[in-house]
């Protein structure tokens, strides 16, 4: 059975002021399968929201196809595509009530007035705001407003409903409880979700699965473990939370295994098909993976740890609630990360910026990313 | 020091308006001076002058006898409403159009055609109506109503599209995205979603073309006809024959009309907010 949602090759350049084209999409292709969330993240101009303009009909492609269950929309005119949109500004008729804002497809539809009001009824309960429908729209906060875009959005029930940043303009509390709520109400609907947004936070909270845009291309597309932990390349890794990333020239190998050695002299061993003799490898490890002791012997005590072991100067501390981020130079590698608990109780001396330490990363923490770091 | 200069500047306000509005002011106060010979000493009230405009004269004095004949008084206000109703009507369309279109629509030498668009508003009047004459007459074509309503609509399409304009331009537009996402067709989202937001504009500017097309005088003047007088061109040929009371009672209901047609507009503006 053909996919819900199918995009082939669609490549769109824009035309700018200074006459070289700007490339929005590069021949990117992607399926959407029923009841499915996908967020499409990426920096802006990544070519996230062209992409889901491009769908719903609000921009054309220089080449490439859309396809809903097989059959190609590019042909129809964003009226006639069986897709609905969340707008980033929410986009609700000033002139119109709530029960009217939503009932809006309906009525275009021809719907009658009873059924109407029945399914605007339905519609506004699932979304919490039952018996809100007389109110004008304009008396409504930022949040009401966001849920009586939804409530219209899905009031006709779309096979597809597409969002475009729609969370950016709520406070951090709301958009963190509208986040659960999508997610239930995506499942709730069994409608298909392609969320746009440039909160990487938002995307792994929600998507099934995830799509790094960058440059109109697809930088990684998995869920949200994957992307988080086994990120491709370096620019995954680098927006995707926090990174540190490490070069190291890959020494030898044997069997499954290679040993490697990253600048500073310091080896470890990983395994995993990328680990290739000859060439500068990029590890990527996260920042909660690190563990960090206080003074330069604390390395060398433990030289049976499988990982990488580095020593090096703390010149930042900053207490965060949860945690201590700390940033440690390393000679030769350079600035690293890490952010560790109970910094309070282990160091009463305190870790005072200047001192030595040195840190320690599980070779499981240590991802290998294909190419070297952008 | 502070008080002193309020009262300086309440002053200052109170002789500016008197200024502006002392003129209209005697109008309507001469408008019901029974002196028939010299306004300017008031010699009683009346009614007499709107008697003889709306035709009821009772007491026409030889001197009084001024508007040669209520009919042609009535037949210019007739022509005037027919000339402002149409080209209102024409206007509003055209204007309204061209302001979508440039809003809307991305083409080559879109500047220089809303530049084209404004230019018509700084035109001389003068200019305008004797190029209007000579197009007409190098065409061949007769002066008379016709002519009238279509050299005022040249330049009040350019009246409504600017004030149409202003309104599209606060118009956020992806609420039309919205309206077409939802299913509705181009014609579906104009009627439902793009006209109710830009209607008191589209109101303003139809308001702003009649009062400006039933008060011209200057275009006018050059192309009408001999039987397509309007009220404007109507009073100036009475008043070239000398000031007479019953130009002040006219004066007066002129007035009274453009007040409520502005005050419509000023209701329409009130319920689009």
């Amino acid at each position: 059975m053909a996919p819900l949602l199918e995009i082939r090759n669609a490549t769109r350049h824009f035309a700018t002021q200074g006459g070289a084209p700007v490339t929005a999409l590069d021949g990117l292709s992607l399926t959407v399968a029923d009841n499915e969330f996908v967020t499409l993240l990426g920096p802006s101009g990544c070519g996230k929201t062209t992409l889901l303009r491009a769908i719903s009909g609000f921009e054309d492609l220089d080449s490439g196809d859309i396809l809903i269950e097989g059959t190609s929309i590019l042909d129809r005119p964003a009226h006639a595509r069986p897709v609905n949109t969340v707008f980033q500004n929410y986009a609700l008729f000033p002139h119109m009530n709530v029960a009217r804002n939503v009932g809006y497809s309906l009525e275009v539809a021809g719907v009658s007035g009873a059924e109407r009001a029945r399914r605007v009824a339905e519609a506004l309960e699932l979304v919490g705001l039952g018996g809100y429908g007389e109110r004008s729209v304009r008396q409504l906060s930022g949040g009401q407003q966001q849920r009586v875009a939804l409530a219209r959005a899905i009031v006709a029930r779309p096979r597809l409903l597409l969002l475009d940043e729609p969370l950016s303009a709520l406070d951090r509390n709301l958009r963190q409880r509208m986040q659960e709520e999508l997610k239930q109400l995506q499942h709730g609907l069994g409608i298909s979700f392609v969320f746009v947004t440039h909160d990487q936070e938002e995307a792994l909270t929600m998507s099934d699965r995830i799509v790094v845009l960058d440059g109109g291309r697809i930088q990684q597309l998995g869920p949200p473990e994957d992307i988080y932990f086994r990120p491709e390349n370096a620019f995954v890794a680098r927006f995707v939370g926090e990174s540190n990333l490490v070069t190291a020239h890959v020494l030898s190998r044997s069997g499954e295994e290679g040993l490697l050695e990253v600048a500073g002299g310091a080896r470890l061993v990983l395994s995993g098909d990328r680990v290739v003799p000859g060439i500068d490898a990029t590890l990527l490890f996260r920042p909660e993976s690190v563990s960090v002791a206080s003074g330069p012997e604390a390395a060398a005590s433990e030289p049976g740890a499988a990982g990488l072991s580095l020593a090096g100067r703390l010149t930042q501390s900053s207490f965060t609630g949860s945690d201590y981020r700390l940033e440690i130079d390393v000679p030769g590698v350079g600035p690293l990360k890490a952010t560790v608990r109970h910094l309070a109780q282990s160091s009463s001396g305190g870790l005072a910026p200047g001192e030595p330490v040195a840190l320690h990363v599980p070779s499981a923490a240590i991802h290998v990313l294909a190419g070297p770091p952008a | 020091m502070f008080r002193k200069r309020i009262g300086l500047l309440a002053v200052y306000g109170i002789a500016f308006f008197a200024f502006i509005y002392a003129p209209i002011f005697l109008v309507v106060v001469y408008s019901f001076n029974a002196n028939p010979v010299n306004m300017m000493i008031w010699s009683g009230f009346t009614l007499d002058w709107y008697r003889t405009i709306f035709g009821f004269s009772a007491a026409t004095t030889e001197l009084s006898l001024y508007v040669e004949s209520t009919d042609q008084l009535l037949r210019a206000v007739r022509n005037s409403l027919i000339v402002a109703l149409t080209t209102t009507l024409v206007s509003t369309v055209l204007g309204t159009s061209v302001a979508l279109a440039v809003a809307r629509f991305r083409f080559r030498l879109k500047a220089f055609y809303r530049a084209l668009m404004f230019l018509p508003m700084i035109m001389p009047d003068i200019v305008l109506g004797i190029a209007l004459l000579i197009f007409f007459v190098s065409f061949g074509m007769s002066l008379g109503l016709v002519s009238i309503i279509i050299g005022h609509c040249t330049f009040l399409t350019s009246y409504v599209f600017i004030v149409v304009s202003a309104r599209l331009a606060g118009m956020d537009m992806s609420l039309e995205e919205a309206s077409a996402d939802l299913g509705a067709n181009g014609w579906v989202t104009f009627r439902k979603v793009t006209l109710p937001l830009i209607l008191p504009g589209v109101i303003g500017g139809a308001l702003l073309a009649f009062i400006i097309s039933m008060d011209d005088l200057v275009i006018t003047y050059f192309i009408s006809g001999v039987d397509s007088t309007t009220l404007p061109v109507f009073i100036y040929g009475m008043l070239r024959r000398g000031i007479k009371p019953e130009i002040n009672a006219i004066a007066t209901v002129m007035l009274l009309f453009s007040f409520l047609v502005a005050s419509l507009g000023l209701y329409f503006r009130a319920r689009g907010r």
